[in-house]
């Protein structure tokens, strides 16, 4: 018989993750939270970014770099 | 094992561990990347939280709001303008008539013989420093959007 009692501990223990990663999230910088947006939720291609925006492609990833750097920042200050 | 990037090692890992956050290094750019990991304890760590931050955002992804979700933005924002407008009419038509009422009251009331001297003084008193009060705060409003630096932040 499949365990359901820790499925669902499991399940709200990732939607807890999840909505602090949201939290941390939209408190970024507007151009962090953006280009996480495009390319982790939108999954949009650096080409495609770099359209969108309007900038060099090696800008788009040191972009993407220094956010996701800002959000892991941000994630683990929540979680203390 | 070094613990120490020079600049140009520092960006060039930068690129290669947003390219394998994305799984889109290539062949050499992997081979590249590990051998960062395995020189650079600093790099290894990185990689690490790194790792642990895209189990957890690759699980979310936005949701395409419904066609209904749609229908109902779009009818709250005709709301809001038509009721925006709404109070902008009533608005300018209050000024109108509180204006030109309170004009004709005070001229009817000036003019009127039987009221005391001291009383039609001390009205006119009344509306002239209520002028001069909207006057000066016009003023020091135009002139604070003219000169505020920190206008542009959100408060």
């Amino acid at each position: 018989m499949p365990d359901t009692g820790s499925d669902a501990a499991q399940l709200a223990e990732q939607n807890e993750a999840k909505e602090l990663v949201w939290q941390a999230l939209n408190s970024l910088k507007p151009e962090d939270k953006e280009i996480i947006l495009l390319k982790d939720f939108q999954e949009l291609s650096y080409k495609e970014i770099a359209e969108t925006l309007d900038i060099p492609l090696g800008t788009v990833m040191s972009r993407l770099y220094y956010a996701r750097k800002a959000l892991k920042e941000r994630v683990e200050k929540v979680l203390k | 094992m070094s613990t120490h990037l020079t600049t140009e090692e520092r960006g060039e890992f930068t690129i290669l561990l947003t390219k394998a956050f994305d799984d889109e290094l290539t062949a050499d750019e992997r081979k590249l990347f590990e051998k960062y990991l395995d020189d650079y304890e600093k790099c290894r760590l990185e990689w690490q939280e790194y790792t642990k931050l895209k189990e957890v955002t690759k699980e979310m992804k936005l949701k395409t709001p419904e066609d209904e979700t749609w229908d109902q933005y779009w009818v709250s924002v005709y709301n809001r303008l038509e009721r925006s407008m709404a109070w902008v009419l009533f608005s300018i038509g209050s000024i109108i008539i509180l204006t030109y009422g309170g004009f004709k009251a005070m001229e009817a009331l000036i003019a009127d013989p039987g009221m005391e001297v001291i009383m039609k003084a001390g009205l006119l008193l009344m509306i002239g420093g209520l002028a001069t009060l909207l006057v000066s705060v016009i003023r020091e409003k135009l002139n604070i959007r003219k000169s505020d630096p920190y206008k542009e932040v959100r408060r």
